[in-house]
């Protein structure tokens, strides 16, 4: 466990003995001392608490394990781990492009401003249809909004390997195109190759090394 | 249910609610997936929003009684 999560299990514990002693001897807040008491066991600590909590469970739900830990999403999971440099999120994912532990996230969100919170809400509705409504079959899942290359371009923007490649740099208008998002980076031709959960049954997967760093999905 | 008539009764029930929904809280923390994240959202935090006015308005209560 996270020292910031051992943290808040004592102070939860602690805010539980606090109103446990309210709780059975209510006339302790009679005196002042009491009735700060009360206050900080009733009011302020509960509220630090959920906030902490709060705060915890939304760093927790960036990670790739939270991602997968709903079943429809586990064929996307899998293909992280497929054995093909032309897969782009598995080479993302295998070679550390992305942070393996927040690998859904890190492709996933949007760079833009509230991009986060857009996420998040996007992640909310996952999961009332998870839960609450009738999920898709895994192969049938699309995005609700074509790949903007504004999400690629964070990290390989100024790139050598992006700047110079030969591809993009063959024709000058392909760069403009791609900067402008006129170009899809996912387009045919191109890196398109992108989870391609219907046909993971004719892959090879990777295995990852035992003593990798990557242990949190 | 009968409603507590007095401020002691009240912080009673007030301190069991808050009580309860730090429990749920570390619990949720034992998970790790959407269903943790759905404990906490939807039982603890529930919990700890009401709880608190709860105890605000048996503050108000009090002294409003005591006039």
């Amino acid at each position: 466990m996270h020292l910031p999560a051992l943290l808040l299990i004592l102070l939860i514990a602690f805010t539980v003995a606090l109103i446990a002693v309210f709780v059975i001897r209510p006339q302790t807040t009679a005196t002042t001392a009491g009735k700060i008491a009360a206050f900080l066991g009733f009011f302020a600590f509960p509220l630090l608490c959920v906030g902490m909590g709060f705060s915890s469970q939304m760093d927790n739900s960036k990670s790739t394990r939270f991602c997968l830990s709903c079943h429809i999403m586990e064929p996307y999971g899998k293909s992280l781990r497929i054995d093909d440099p032309g897969h782009l999120p598995a080479s993302h994912f295998q070679n550390h492009r992305v942070p393996p532990d927040q690998a859904c996230y890190t492709c996933h969100t949007s760079y833009a401003m509230f991009g986060g919170l857009k996420a998040k809400l996007g992640g909310l509705r996952h999961m009332y249809v998870y839960y609450l409504g009738t999920p898709p079959k895994p192969e049938e899942i699309k995005l609700y909004e074509p790949y903007n290359n504004r999400e690629c371009l964070h990290c390989h923007v100024g790139a050598r390997s992006f700047e110079e490649g030969v591809v993009h740099t063959a024709d000058p208008a392909v760069m403009a195109e791609i900067k402008s998002n006129k170009l899809s980076c996912v387009s045919s031709g191109c890196h398109e190759t992108v989870h391609d959960v219907a046909k993971l049954g004719e892959q090879k997967f990777w295995k990852e090394p035992a003593d990798a760093n990557s242990s949190d999905h | 249910m009968q409603t507590p008539r007095t401020t002691e009764g009240r912080l009673k029930v007030v301190g069991l609610i808050l009580i309860c929904a730090l429990i749920v809280e570390a619990l949720s923390f034992l998970g790790h997936g959407a269903i943790a994240f759905m404990i906490f959202s939807a039982a603890a935090a529930v919990l700890v929003c009401v709880g608190i006015p709860a105890y605000l308005l048996t503050l108000v209560r009090k002294d409003h009684e005591a006039r």
